[in-house]
Order: structure tokens, then C-alpha cells, then sequence
């Protein structure tokens, strides 16, 4: 689901430009990346170009640190480029979904916040990860883990992913109350809101 | 202006307008019967998917689809329903069901199954009553397994005379409009006879749940029963025929139609459900791109070569 | 553990499945309602408190790029191992059939404001609606 032209700097030109591979290697990786995608399984392209032995996985992360800090660089202060309100916004309705308490909601929007902390000088999936210990307390954890891995897990930069998961905190906040409606929410109304979230987030933008 | 996978030389106007004169003997004969409720039922669920279409598409009020997609609505809800929910009915399906996608031949799932199913998940008390008011009487559906359901003779269930959605007032009429479509070739006539003899079929052979045994057992072995209770008619002429969301070659929608009656006598003999002909619809939808892929692409690919792109 | 439905459970892994890198894990993610059950089985005594973390912890570890699925089918309380293998096969059906679907979508050409997630997500709506009477069965 990861488009890099969307982040706003293609990894095939990176890793090109910073002299791991030549345009046939990537030529190569995108006719692989492409069967794989008619498999049915999307693999980034960094991992397929490691996958073929053309980098190894310190060259792998080198080129994301780049396209971290050149993203840095051009993003707008208080990132308002946002090409992926999906991660956030999926990741916000998970708790909202899972909790059916006003408190328990809140108290996941604290946990998310928190890991916004952990995400941003972490590796991709250690945002879930780091949650694991507290599952054991019923209810909030596993709800904010989940979404925090929503979004911890997804392609991107550590800063990317910091904000994604700060403002899911505070989306997630917002929907606190939402347990005190008198209707019963299903996760066909968490689907559809956040299905229209995005699409009008997109639009706006 | 033709919607862009109607697959017919006719205008897009002219289809909904076959449609609905189609469907007007239903709506008339539900009104007849059923009286004032059954007409609110109708132009609120009319309007409801007029005012959103307007929002969302000016253009697509011309071509007639918003009233089409209604009064489909209309005839999958029951005459109890409040007007306002017949109105949320129509604006859940052009809202969700047809303009995100891109409006008219571009829906994945049909508007109007689609509208009923989000209800049954959003409200299901207004469509899961387990007693209904009808002429004076409260009685249960024949389709719910429920305590006070009863069974229904015959001659009542096809006079229309059990509770039930609109389309099932006078399911003679549904089959009139259905076969009068047929006839003009607005819709393929395999569909509906694939899907209602799947439905007889499966009646008569599958043995039914502990629900059924307990509270229904009259479901059990009557084709008549599932052919004209429930939303089985209306599902077999007006929801699986739409071209936009069936598949396209004439073998793929044969399947397509014989999933969505054996989902159908599923939902109705293993759940609490009373009626499934909407969620098998929607069921039917979504495998519909598997069918057109084993059906399509097995005739455009040479066996032991892979397809084109363009063809995939 | 927290309270939902296995069937709600299911529709909300396969909205976040929107974010998980792998594709090709998915099938250990599948399993992962099964993991859960059989670890309600086990007789825990007085370490019950530790089986919650240890079951997150197996739920994740092998699909390293899809947790957020993984977590989100491990909440459930599943009934049996029947249901728990049901949950799981559900959930790699209605991935299935939303990435057919997206298929038929994306030649359709959607608006560009609903094309990839959002679309997605409305799919994912209303395979929820279309599959309720499957938690009955």
C-alpha cells in the first residue's frame, strides 16, 4: 500500500543517487516488486531490492535515514503534509472500537501519545512491540497497541510516524465520548466515519 | 448518456425508466394494501436518495437512477418502518452504496442491498420486529424464528397476506415487472431463474437448524415459503439483475445467482435471521470480480501463457 | 482480554491490515484467533496474568510486519477452537475478497479523493454487513 512518490521522495532514485545500485538493478526490483503485487503480496521496494542480494540491509536503512531527513527537511513545520491519513485514522477508531468506555478511551489516547515518544527513534514495528509488557492489564493496552502498531508499522519516516501516532492520540480523544451516546456503535460506524475521515482529509488537502 | 458498464444499446434514462414502470404495479399494489405507512415508506426513501444523489452528483439526478435506487429501497423495507428510516434507507444507498465509487456503473455492491444491510447491522429492532402490525392484526413473519411466528398457508402467501417488506404485499406484481424486464431484455432472465430455483431447491433438501426445528419447522420443505416470504423476489428481479455489480458473462452470473440462493436459505435456515436475500446479494457482489476472473480470463488466456496486463 | 465479538474483531484486523508491509504474513496472522484459543485452554493457575502478554507477544513475533491484525485478533474471547479457526479463515476470506474487489474498483476508475483506503475501508463496511449472519452460524 506504500507509495513513495507520495511521501514525496522516491526510493528509486535514492538508492540510485546514493550509488548502491544502477537504474537496471531498480529496473529489475520493479518487474519483480510487480509479480509479486500480481501475487497478491506488496512488497516494498527497498525490501525486494534486499531480497535480491543488490542491497544489504545497512544500505536498506541508509536509504530510508535519508528519505527521513531530506522528508525533515521539505516537510512544512508541524507537518501538515499528510499523504497517509489512513495510518492515523485507522489507527484512532481501533481503541474507540475495542473499548467501550469513555475512560478506557482516553486512557489509550495517553498510551498512543506515549508511544508517539518510542516511535519516534524507533525502528518500524517496535512501536507495537514496546506495549507488549502491559497487555496484561485488561482492556486498554491491547487496543492501543494494536494501533500503534497501525501506524508504527507502516513504511515511513521516524518522524512520520511520531506525528501519525500523535494525532491519532488526539483523534482518539476525541472520540472518548462516544460510548456515552445512547446507540449502540459498531464497527460499521468506526469503518464508514474513518472511510470518509480520509477521503474528506484528501480532499482538503 | 449511458452509464459506463450498462451493457445495453439503450440510454441509461430509458433503463430506469423501465425500472421503475417495472416496479410501479409493486408500489401500487403495496400502497392498495398496506395503505398511508407503505406510501411514506416509498417517497421518503424516494427522497432520500434524490437529496443525496443532488449533493453529490447534479448530473446523475437527469439520467433517473436515484429514483430507481428508492424505490428498490422501498419495496426491501417493511411498511412499519418510520418514514425517517426509509429516508436513511435511500440516502445510506446513494451515500455509501453508489457516490463514493463515482456514481452510476461504477458501485461495487448494489446501492439498495447494500442500504438494507447497513440498516439490519445499524437498527436491526425496526427490521428484526418480531411482531408486525398488519391490517389491524400483530403477527410475526413467517420467515423469523421466533415464539408467535406462524405458519402461513398458501393462498396467504401469495395474496401477500403476512407481514412483511414491501415487495411482498403482492408478489404477483414483482413478477410481473419482473418478467415484462425480462422480456425487453433489460435483464438477463437466467439470473432470476437461477436464483429462485436455487432458493426452491435448497428448500426442499436442506434440513433446517435448531431455530427452525423449535420455532419455524414450516420452513423446512416448502419451496413456497422462501420463494414469496421475504425480500427472495424482489432480490431475484431488481437486485441481482443490475449489470453494474454482476458479472459478465452469462455462466459467471448463473453462478452468481445460485451463490447468492444458497446464501439466502443459509442466512434463513442456520441464523436469527429472518430475511438474508439482501446480505446474499451483497455476498454475490463481492465474489462477482472472482467469477469474472475464472470465467473471462480463462477464455482470453491461452492455457500455459499468462494473460496480457491489459487483459487483467 | 477485552470484550468484542469475534466477527467485529475480524472486520477491524481487516481494516488495519491497510497498514501491515507484508502481505505474504498474513496467513500467520490468520492463525493467530487459534493461538488464542488454545492458550485459554491452558490451565494457568496462578500465572493466568501472564498468559494475555504471552499470547500478543506469539501473535506478533512471526508476522513482524503486520502486529496491528495480529493484536486485534488476539483480543476476542473465542468460544472454541471451531470458532477460533473460523475467525481466522473469516479473516483471510474477507481480505480476499476486498482485494478482488479493489481490483473491479481501481478499473472503475473511483474518485481520486476515495481511491486506495477509503475505498478500502467502505469495502471492508460492507462485507461487514453482507457476513453478520456468518457469526450466527
Amino acid at each position: 500500500m506504500h507509495d513513495d512518490a507520495a511521501e514525496g521522495l522516491r526510493v528509486r532514485d535514492l538508492v540510485v543517487e546514493l550509488g548502491f545500485v544502477t537504474r537496471a538493478d531498480v529496473e529489475l526490483a520493479l518487474e519483480v516488486q510487480e509479480e509479486l503485487h500480481e501475487q497478491g503480496e506488496h512488497a516494498h521496494l527497498l525490501d525486494v531490492l534486499e531480497d535480491l542480494g543488490l542491497i544489504d540491509e545497512r544500505q536498506h536503512d541508509q536509504v530510508l535515514l535519508h528519505q527521513d531527513m531530506r522528508l525533515v527537511l521539505a516537510e512544512i513545520p508541524g507537518g501538515r503534509r499528510d499523504h497517509r491519513p489512513e495510518r492515523w485514522i485507522v489507527a484512532a477508531v481501533v481503541p474507540a472500537a475495542l473499548i467501550p468506555s469513555t475512560l478506557g478511551i482516553l486512557a489509550a489516547a495517553a498510551v498512543l501519545a506515549l508511544g508517539a515518544v518510542i516511535a519516534a527513534g524507533s525502528p518500524r514495528r517496535w512501536v507495537a512491540l514496546g506495549w507488549l509488557a502491559a497487555i496484561g492489564v485488561p482492556g486498554v493496552p491491547p487496543a492501543a497497541a494494536a494501533a500503534a502498531g497501525a501506524t508504527g508499522s507502516a513504511t515511513g519516516s521516524a518522524r512520520s510516524r511520531a506525528t501519525a501516532l500523535l494525532r491519532a492520540a488526539a483523534l482518539t480523544a476525541a472520540l472518548a465520548p462516544l460510548p456515552l451516546l445512547p446507540v449502540a456503535l459498531t464497527p460499521l460506524h468506526y469503518l464508514v466515519a474513518a472511510a470518509a475521515l480520509v477521503a474528506a482529509l484528501r480532499r482538503w488537502s | 448518456m449511458k452509464g459506463p458498464f450498462l451493457r445495453s444499446p439503450q440510454s441509461t434514462r430509458g433503463l430506469m425508466i423501465q425500472v421503475v414502470a417495472a416496479a410501479t404495479p409493486a408500489l401500487i399494489a403495496a400502497v392498495v394494501r398496506l395503505g398511508a405507512p407503505a406510501a411514506a415508506v416509498i417517497v421518503s426513501a424516494i427522497a432520500g436518495a434524490v437529496a443525496v444523489e443532488a449533493l453529490y452528483h447534479r448530473r446523475g439526478l437527469a439520467d433517473g437512477s436515484a429514483v430507481v435506487t428508492g424505490v428498490i429501497v422501498a419495496l426491501l423495507l417493511p411498511a412499519t418502518a418510520p418514514p425517517w428510516l426509509a429516508a436513511a434507507g435511500g440516502a445510506i444507498a446513494i451515500g455509501l452504496g453508489k457516490a463514493p465509487w463515482g456514481g452510476l456503473g461504477k458501485n461495487p455492491f448494489n446501492p439498495a442491498a447494500l442500504a438494507r444491510g447497513v440498516l439490519m447491522v445499524v437498527v436491526p429492532a425496526h427490521l428484526f420486529a418480531p411482531a408486525w402490525t398488519w391490517d389491524a392484526v400483530t403477527a410475526a413473519s413467517p420467515l423469523s424464528k421466533e415464539i408467535g411466528a406462524t405458519a402461513p398457508g398458501w393462498l396467504a402467501l401469495a395474496q401477500g397476506d403476512v407481514p412483511g417488506c414491501l415487495g411482498q404485499a403482492a408478489p404477483w406484481t414483482i413478477v410481473l415487472g419482473g418478467v415484462a424486464l425480462a422480456a425487453m431484455r433489460t435483464i438477463d432472465w437466467r439470473v432470476p431463474l437461477a436464483y429462485l430455483a436455487t432458493v426452491a431447491l435448497l428448500a426442499v433438501v436442506l434440513p433446517g437448524g435448531d431455530r427452525v426445528a423449535a420455532h419455524a419447522p414450516w420452513l423446512v420443505g416448502d419451496p413456497l415459503v422462501h420463494l414469496l416470504g421475504g425480500g427472495t423476489l424482489v432480490a431475484a428481479f431488481f437486485l441481482l439483475t443490475d449489470p453494474v455489480t454482476a458479472p459478465m458473462t452469462p455462466g459467471a452470473r448463473v453462478a452468481f445467482a445460485a451463490i447468492a440462493g444458497a446464501a439466502t436459505m443459509a442466512v434463513r435456515h442456520y441464523t436469527p435471521y429472518p430475511d438474508g436475500a439482501a446480505l446474499a446479494v451483497l455476498l454475490a457482489n463481492a465474489l462477482a470480480p472472482w467469477l469474472d476472473r475464472l470465467t473471462v480470463e480463462r477464455r482470453v488466456t491461452p492455457r500455459g501463457r499468462r494473460a496480457p496486463r491489459d487483459q487483467r | 482480554m477485552i470484550e468484542i465479538a469475534a466477527l467485529d474483531a475480524v472486520f477491524l484486523a481487516a481494516a488495519v491490515t491497510l497498514t501491515a508491509d507484508r502481505r505474504g504474513e498474513l496467513r500467520w496472522v490468520a492463525l493467530v484467533p487459534l493461538l488464542a484459543a488454545v492458550a485459554a485452554l491452558a490451565p494457568a493457575g496462578a500465572y493466568a496474568y501472564l498468559v494475555p502478554p504471552v499470547v500478543a507477544l506469539l501473535a506478533t513475533a512471526p508476522p513482524v510486519r503486520a502486529p496491528a491484525p495480529a493484536l486485534v485478533l488476539a483480543a476476542p474471547a473465542y468460544g472454541s477452537l471451531v470458532a477460533a479457526v473460523t475467525a481466522g479463515a473469516a479473516y483471510l476470506a474477507a481480505i480476499w475478497l476486498a482485494d478482488g474487489l479493489d481490483r473491479r474498483i481501481e478499473q472503475r476508475g473511483v474518485s481520486a479523493s476515495w481511491r486506495g483506503a477509503p475505498a478500502r475501508l467502505l469495502v471492508i463496511a460492507a462485507l461487514y454487513a453482507a457476513l453478520q449472519p456468518v457469526g450466527h452460524l
